[in-house]
């Protein structure tokens, strides 16, 4: 036990055994995606002729917002290039399915149908369409277990969307719960602001929402104020997720070779 | 060396694969605390109904393949297990003599050192258990031992 929490010593033998578990979780899983097959089976004719009119709306807002977007992102690349930043990386996305499957309530770990099978590997980060639901922690040949912001042990830096302002979001043990740590009290942070990823550290993109701050308590003693946010991925729903792979840009690379 | 024995039955390896599929099934976040502890509780029948062939060694691999299931450290569970299938072994013998209610408590002994087990096992980790809500799952578990036990009993009667 010791030399697996400290030495993670067993990873190669727990990753064949986790080979022979793959068919308990299909079978856990089996009731609950055939549901959904079946929902999806007796949909009315109506309700799918509904959906799909929702579905152009939106592709059309989106798609009007993208036009924009494109015009900004050029910019904004042309901004860096002027101030010498580093440009954006290249990311590609896998999607994957949350299996219905527990893990022990110590740990907030989700499974993902995709493994080492399609190149899944350790530490890479999971969205849903809302935002950061967590990241990779253990894979296997054909699931991964995947440890949500919310998981006790997990911390993700991010950074106010409104002024800048840095700290690290920790998980909580609660579901609906986080908090934000090493934020002197002095620092302008209110309730309702957004935090996005801050991308340092390197192991999350920059950019990318994680939660909202709900409620901000200065203790009289102590000089980090109190900091609880509500996550905004859908932790406890989400049923499809992205996975973000990222190809390190060849100039970064240089840059850092040389 | 009574205790370790190397076979592990058909019967008992089928209600252990039930129990593992029902600690796996999906609960609201809510309830997920006090999921009884189902793996527990079937090799804690099995000990007291057949103490010669489930001892130590059905135990810990019983408690290492929950380890691989709920990624939790190897061996989290193989000691708690073996510690409850321990004490199950040293009492079977009084338990003929006792009457249901003296059963459950036993059970909740039983069911309170595995779980205590495992919060040590947190605690050392750095990740304690939050609240009493921990222990809500040890008195579930006593609440479904009746029925259990008297499921696995019809199970085993069918079986033969």
């Amino acid at each position: 036990m010791v030399l697996d929490h400290q030495a993670h010593s067993f990873t190669v033998v727990r990753r064949y055994v986790s080979f022979l578990s793959y068919p308990l979780y299909c079978v856990v899983d089996a009731p609950w995606s055939l549901a959904k097959k079946l929902g999806g089976y007796f949909t009315g004719h109506q309700s799918l002729i509904k959906e799909n009119q929702e579905l152009k709306q939106t592709e059309l807002m989106q798609a009007a917002r993208l036009q924009i977007l494109e015009t900004v992102e050029t910019e904004n690349a042309r901004l860096q290039q002027l101030l010498q930043a580093y440009s954006q990386e290249n990311m590609t996305f896998k999607l994957a399915n949350i299996l219905q499957v527990d893990a022990d309530p110590f740990y907030h770990h989700v499974l993902i149908d995709k493994g080492s099978n399609v190149g899944i590997k350790v530490g890479q980060p999971i969205l849903d369409r809302m935002g950061i639901m967590g990241e990779v922690v253990e894979v296997y040949p054909f699931n991964s277990r995947v440890a949500l912001l919310t998981d006790a042990s997990h911390a993700i830096p991010v950074e106010n969307l409104r002024n800048g302002v840095r700290g690290i979001v920790v998980g909580s043990g609660a579901i609906d719960r986080l908090s934000l740590q090493y934020v002197p009290t002095t620092a302008d942070i209110q309730a309702g602001d957004k935090l996005v990823s801050s991308g340092l550290g390197g192991r999350y993109p920059h950019g990318y929402p994680v939660g909202v701050v709900v409620e901000v308590k200065h203790l009289g003693s102590e000089s980090f104020a109190k900091i609880l946010v509500k996550p905004i991925a859908e932790l406890e729903r989400g049923h499809h997720v992205l996975l973000i792979d990222r190809q390190p840009d060849p100039e970064i690379s240089e840059k850092e070779g040389s | 060396m009574r205790l370790i024995r190397g076979e592990i039955p058909f019967k008992v390896l089928f209600s252990c694969f039930l129990a593992w599929m029902l600690v796996l099934m999906p609960l609201p976040e809510k309830l997920k605390w006090i999921r009884p502890e189902w793996v527990t509780l079937v090799l804690i029948y099995w000990t007291f109904k057949k103490p010669k062939m489930v001892g130590l060694f059905t135990g810990w691999w019983v408690g290492l393949i929950m380890d691989i299931l709920q990624g939790t450290l190897l061996g989290q569970h193989a000691l708690a297990m073996v510690l409850v299938v321990y004490f199950a072994h040293k009492l079977h013998h009084r338990l003929r003599a006792f009457t249901p209610l003296q059963q459950a408590l036993v059970v909740l002994v039983l069911v309170g050192i595995g779980q205590l087990c495992l919060a040590l096992v947190q605690w050392q980790i750095g990740s304690p258990p939050k609240g009493m809500l921990y222990w809500g799952s040890t008195l579930t578990s006593v609440l479904i031992w009746p029925v259990l036990s008297h499921f696995l009993n019809y199970y085993e009667r069918k079986a033969h």
